[in-house]
C-alpha cells in the first residue's frame, strides 16, 4: 500500500487544481486539462521537443562543466590549507554574486552567444559544488590515507578506490541539488538573452498572457528532469552505496 | 634509506622522535633506540601505552619520515601493515581488499588457498560492514600476506577481541608465518600474546622509548599454556616497572 503513496498524492493534487481552477473560472488559472491539451498542441507542432532539447542540451553542458571544475577546486581547497587560504575570499565572493549580475556581465562582455550563456550558468553553479566538495574533501579519512601510502597504492589507486568513494554522497548531493539549480538558471539565461529553449518559450508566453503554455512548458521540463533522477541518478546512487549496511 | 650487510633485513638507528602536542608543547617519543631485524624473524615490540612502539612502527612503514637518524634495509621495502582496526575499504568487497594490492605473483590459487586458511572462503563476496570484528582482522591479516611483504608489520592486532577469538586468530598468524617465512614486527602490550608469537621479545621503556632489553623466546617457552603463563611471570618478575602501565 505504502508505494502508492505518491501517486494517490499525484492525483489528490491533481483533483485539488482542477477543483479550484473550476471555482476561479478565469484563462489566467487553467485548469489540468487545459495545460494538457496545450501540451498537446506543443507537441503535435514540433515546438515543445525542439526546445525541451536545446534546454537539456544546456544543462547537460553547463552541469558537467560545473561538476568538474567544481570538484577540482574543491579538492584542492580541502587538502591544501596554503590553496584554501587564497581562494577561499573568491569563493565567498563568487558564492554571494547574484545569479542575474553575473548572467548580464557574461553577455554584455561575451555577447548573446552560446558560449556566454552556458558560462554563465557555470560561473553560477561552481562555487556551490567547490563548497560541498570542500568539505568532503576535508572528511576524507586519515587512516585510509595511511593505510595506501603503507601499502604504495599509486595515485590513481587512491583517487579511484580511496578518495572518490568517500565523497560520493557529497558529489551525489552536489550533483542533485546541482541538476535543479542549474536547469532554473539555464531559464533565466534563455529568458534574457536566447532564440530558443524553454526559457524563450517561457518568455514569449508571458508576453501573451498565455498561463496554459507556461505550466505546459513546465510541466514538460519538470518531467524530463524527473526522468533523468529515476533513470539515472538514483539507480546510480544505489549502486555507488550499495556496501553500505541496510538500516535495520 | 641505505643499504646493510647480509643477514639483517634493517637496521633502525633511531636518535630522537619528537612530538609536537596539540598545545604547541614538545614530547620526547623515542630516544637511541637502535636494532636490528634479522631476515624472516619475528619481533615483538612490548611496552607499556604510550612508550612510542607504534610510533616505531609507523617509522619503519614509511608513514613518519620526521625523526633524527636512520633505517637501513638490505633489501627494498616491501611491508604489510596489519593495523589495530582493519582499516578495509568499506565499498569493496573482501576479495577486492584482499586483491587490490596484492603481488602481482599472487594469483587465484593462492588467494583461495589463503581464504581457506582464513576461514573466508564463503565471505570473499562479501562488504566489510556485513563482518564481524575478528573476521574484518583476519581480511586485513590475508591482505597483508597477499601483498608477499618482505616486512610484516602488525600493530596490536588482537587487541578488542574476545579471548577464543583472539587465541584463534594468533595460531592463525603463527601458522600463516611459518608456512611463509618473512620478517615481522608485532605491537603489543600483551605479554602471552609476545611469547605465543615472538621468537625475540625488544622491551621498550617508558617514554621516551628505548630499547632495554632483547629477550630471546624459545619454542619450549610457548610448548603450552603453562609454560606461556610461567615465561610472561618471569618477565614480570624481572621487568615490574614495564607492567605497571599495561592493563593484562
Amino acid at each position: 500500500m505504502r508505494r502508492f503513496y505518491p501517486l494517490l498524492s499525484i492525483v489528490g493534487f491533481l483533483v485539488l487544481w482542477l477543483v479550484v481552477a473550476w471555482l476561479v473560472n478565469d484563462r489566467l488559472f487553467p485548469g489540468p486539462e487545459k495545460v494538457f491539451m496545450t501540451l498537446i498542441d506543443e507537441v503535435q507542432n514540433g515546438d515543445l521537443f525542439y526546445h525541451l532539447f536545446i534546454t537539456l542540451w544546456r544543462v547537460m553542458a553547463s552541469f558537467v562543466i560545473a561538476m568538474l571544475l567544481g570538484t577540482v577546486i574543491g579538492l584542492a581547497m580541502g587538502r591544501s590549507h596554503l590553496f584554501n587560504g587564497i581562494f577561499d575570499p573568491w569563493l565567498v565572493f563568487f558564492l554571494n554574486v547574484p545569479a542575474l549580475v553575473i548572467i548580464f556581465l557574461c553577455y554584455i562582455w561575451g555577447g548573446l552567444t552560446e558560449t556566454a550563456a552556458i558560462l554563465a550558468v557555470v560561473i553560477n553553479k561552481v562555487p556551490n559544488v567547490a563548497v560541498m566538495l570542500r568539505e568532503g574533501a576535508r572528511s576524507l579519512s586519515a587512516e585510509l590515507d595511511e593505510m595506501a601510502a603503507s601499502f604504495r597504492y599509486t595515485n590513481l589507486q587512491r583517487y579511484q578506490h580511496i578518495i572518490f568513494p568517500q565523497l560520493q554522497p557529497f558529489l551525489a548531493a552536489a550533483g542533485r541539488s546541482g541538476l535543479s539549480l542549474i536547469w532554473k538558471i539555464v531559464l533565466v539565461v534563455e529568458f534574457i538573452g536566447r532564440s530558443d529553449g524553454v526559457g524563450f518559450q517561457l518568455h514569449t508566453y508571458f508576453q501573451l498572457f498565455n498561463v496554459a503554455a507556461i505550466f505546459a512548458y513546465s510541466v514538460a521540463f519538470i518531467a524530463v528532469m524527473l526522468v533523468i533522477e529515476i533513470v539515472f541518478i538514483q539507480p546510480w546512487e544505489r549502486y555507488a552505496t550499495r556496501w553500505r549496511a541496510e538500516p535495520a | 634509506m641505505q643499504h646493510v650487510g647480509v643477514q639483517s633485513l634493517l637496521k633502525v638507528h633511531i636518535d630522537e622522535k619528537i612530538y609536537t602536542s596539540a598545545n604547541g608543547g614538545k614530547i620526547l617519543a623515542l630516544e637511541d633506540t637502535h636494532f636490528t631485524l634479522t631476515k624472516n624473524s619475528f619481533t615483538v615490540l612490548f611496552g607499556p601505552s604510550g612508550c612510542g612502539k607504534s610510533t616505531l612502527l609507523r617509522i619503519l612503514a614509511g608513514l613518519d619520515p620526521h625523526y633524527k637518524g636512520k633505517v637501513e634495509w638490505e633489501t627494498p621495502p616491501k611491508i604489510g601493515f596489519v593495523f589495530q582496526e582493519p582499516r578495509l575499504l568499506p565499498w569493496r568487497s573482501v576479495r577486492d581488499n584482499v586483491m587490490l594490492r596484492a603481488d602481482p605473483t599472487f594469483g587465484e590459487a593462492e588467494f583461495s588457498q589463503l581464504m581457506e586458511a582464513m576461514g573466508l572462503t564463503e565471505l570473499v563476496d562479501n562488504f566489510p560492514s556485513e563482518l564481524s570484528l575478528g573476521l574484518a582482522r583476519r581480511v586485513g591479516i590475508a591482505r597483508a600476506f597477499a601483498t608477499k611483504p618482505n616486512l610484516l608489520l602488525l600493530d596490536e592486532p588482537f587487541v578488542s577481541l574476545d579471548a577464543p577469538t583472539a587465541s584463534r586468530l594468533r595460531q592463525l598468524v603463527r601458522r600463516l608465518w611459518e608456512d611463509n617465512p618473512i620478517t615481522a614486527v608485532m605491537v603489543t602490550h600483551d605479554m602471552r600474546e609476545a611469547v605465543e608469537l615472538g621468537e625475540e621479545v625488544l622491551l621498550i621503556t617508558t617514554r621516551p622509548g628505548r630499547v632495554r632489553e632483547r629477550l630471546k623466546i624459545l619454542p619450549t617457552d610457548r610448548a603450552n599454556e603453562a609454560a606461556i603463563e610461567a615465561k610472561r611471570a618471569e618477565v614480570k618478575a624481572r621487568y615490574p616497572d614495564l607492567f605497571e602501565a599495561v592493563a593484562e
